[in-house]
């Protein structure tokens, strides 16, 4: 992990650290990601992920981890409804009533 | 405030009193979990454990200190403070103490002073009023000076709740040692990697059952799976701590962003940090498939070769450290039962610092046989 890569997710998880913690935590993380190679051995093809040792079934579908887009580029993108309200995608329904451009 | 345990009450009778863990709630007061984020947090609810036990006719003597939400075992000064439950029982505050111990350090540490640790199979107790610390793992355990007391507590904290769906649907569950021919597997892989003393101690007390040394599968990634699947959901049972609807808001802010990040970056410690990061680089889209999806997969090979291994042994024996004092290489002797679901019970044992017997899941019983006949 560098150091841009390790502001990202001080950023996601919404902390700010101190440079002495910024350099405990990068050492300690690049410690943990190192022995996680080791995982890599391991076949699991074919292999159903197991969430919960209850055996418990996901109904959801499952993760696809994909960039996310900024919540102000995705407002931005739709179409600006009743300027007291807050912006909401066209045609979006609320309590039955439709907010048209 | 006696040797770092809280205690509310001064007229309880020891021997009919509990101790709480401060993460498990108590209705209209102040509930922490360790951690300044929730300072003042006051509950709203009784926990379940909590309920069953005052309805039994027990009463609560106080509420123990722990890590901050249990969060322990990264850095080895985390380990020379006892926990909480273990001081309690010592003081003789109580009569048996309750936690959730997911990382392994009450389960390490109550044989150093001659204490039991029993932890259920995940699904038997209630975690209703237990705040989460890493949801696939915990379960509600009890520590206890004898066994016969730590199954009696459990056996009225354990069954089904309404408000806990993860609960199996048996209403309730009566302990008793199993008797009988009872055979036990002894990793030997794991026994290499232990002092004298603990083989020892092993080896006196499977000299009195049938038993038979064997190589556990998997024991190289276990402390890597625990890691990465704990960090994750640790990072995101922590996210919900932003001071804005309870608990503790920094003084030094002006929009909500500023809110959120100075709120927990002042209420949080530093493990907990650490686990954040490591859970938000773990479930990142650059590691989730190799890391967080494949631990899943992982943990899914260990729950089968569970199931196999406990078709030839009632229970396996593990030692509670390793020779390498590194705290994150011993969290794979804690780590089969976490990531499985199964019970298991530490228990002393001279001349070694004591030994953790693990069983299949529903198999208490057998943990208590052993724990009556062993010593």
């Amino acid at each position: 992990m560098d150091v841009k890569e390790f502001l990202q997710y001080e950023k996601m998880v919404k902390i700010n650290l101190t440079e002495s913690q910024q350099e405990w935590i990068i050492q300690k993380a690049n410690m943990l990601d190192d022995s996680f190679s080791s995982l890599s051995s391991i076949d699991t093809e074919g292999i159903e992920p197991l969430i919960s040792p209850l055996g418990l079934q996901n109904p959801l579908r499952e993760d696809v981890a994909k960039k996310s887009i900024h919540s102000r580029r995705n407002i931005s993108q739709f179409a600006s409804a009743i300027p007291w309200l807050f912006p909401s995608p066209e045609n979006h329904r609320i309590g039955g009533y439709s907010f048209e451009k | 405030m006696k040797n770092d345990i809280y205690i509310t009450r001064n007229d309880v009778e020891a021997n009919n009193a509990f101790a709480l863990a401060d993460n498990i709630m108590v209705k209209g007061g102040r509930t922490t979990a360790g951690s300044k984020i929730l300072f003042n947090y006051v509950s709203p609810i009784d926990a379940t454990v909590y309920r069953r036990l005052i309805d039994s006719g027990m009463e609560l003597s106080g509420k123990t200190k722990l890590d901050e939400f249990e969060v322990t075992g990264i850095t080895i000064e985390d380990d020379e403070l006892f926990s909480g439950a273990v001081l309690a029982l010592e003081n003789k505050t109580c009569k048996v103490a309750l936690c959730n111990d997911v990382f392994g350090k009450t389960r390490r540490q109550a044989p150093q002073r001659g204490l039991y640790y029993i932890r259920p199979t995940y699904g038997t107790v209630s975690r209703f009023g237990l705040i989460q610390t890493v949801s696939s793992m915990d379960q509600i355990g009890v520590a206890c000076n004898s066994i016969e007391h730590g199954f009696e507590a459990l056996s009225i904290i354990a069954g089904h709740d309404e408000n806990d769906l993860t609960t199996f649907m048996q209403e309730s569950y009566c302990y008793a040692p199993k008797e009988g021919k009872l055979k036990i597997g002894i990793p030997s892989n794991i026994l290499e990697k232990t002092d004298e003393k603990s083989r020892e101690g092993i080896r006196e007390l499977t000299s009195k059952y049938s038993s038979e040394e064997f190589e556990l599968k998997y024991f190289d990634v276990l402390s890597q799976i625990m890691c990465i699947l704990s960090s994750a959901e640790i990072g995101n049972n922590t996210s919900r701590y932003d001071g804005v609807k309870y608990g503790y808001r920094t003084k030094d802010y002006t929009d909500l962003n500023n809110l959120y990040t100075n709120t927990r970056s002042e209420g949080l410690g530093l493990n907990m940090k650490l686990a954040s990061i490591v859970g938000a680089m773990v479930l990142s889209s650059r590691n989730y498939e190799r890391y967080y999806l494949k631990s899943m997969k992982i943990r899914r090979l260990i729950k089968e070769y569970c199931d196999e291994l406990y078709s030839k042994y009632d229970t396996i024996v593990l030692p509670l450290t390793l020779e390498d004092a590194d705290p994150y290489a011993n969290f794979a002797l804690y780590a089969l039962a976490n990531l499985c679901g199964l019970p298991s019970v530490s228990m002393p044992l001279a001349p070694s610092n004591g030994v953790q017997l693990v069983a299949q899941v529903k198999n208490e019983n057998v943990l208590y046989g052993i724990c009556k006949g062993g010593r």
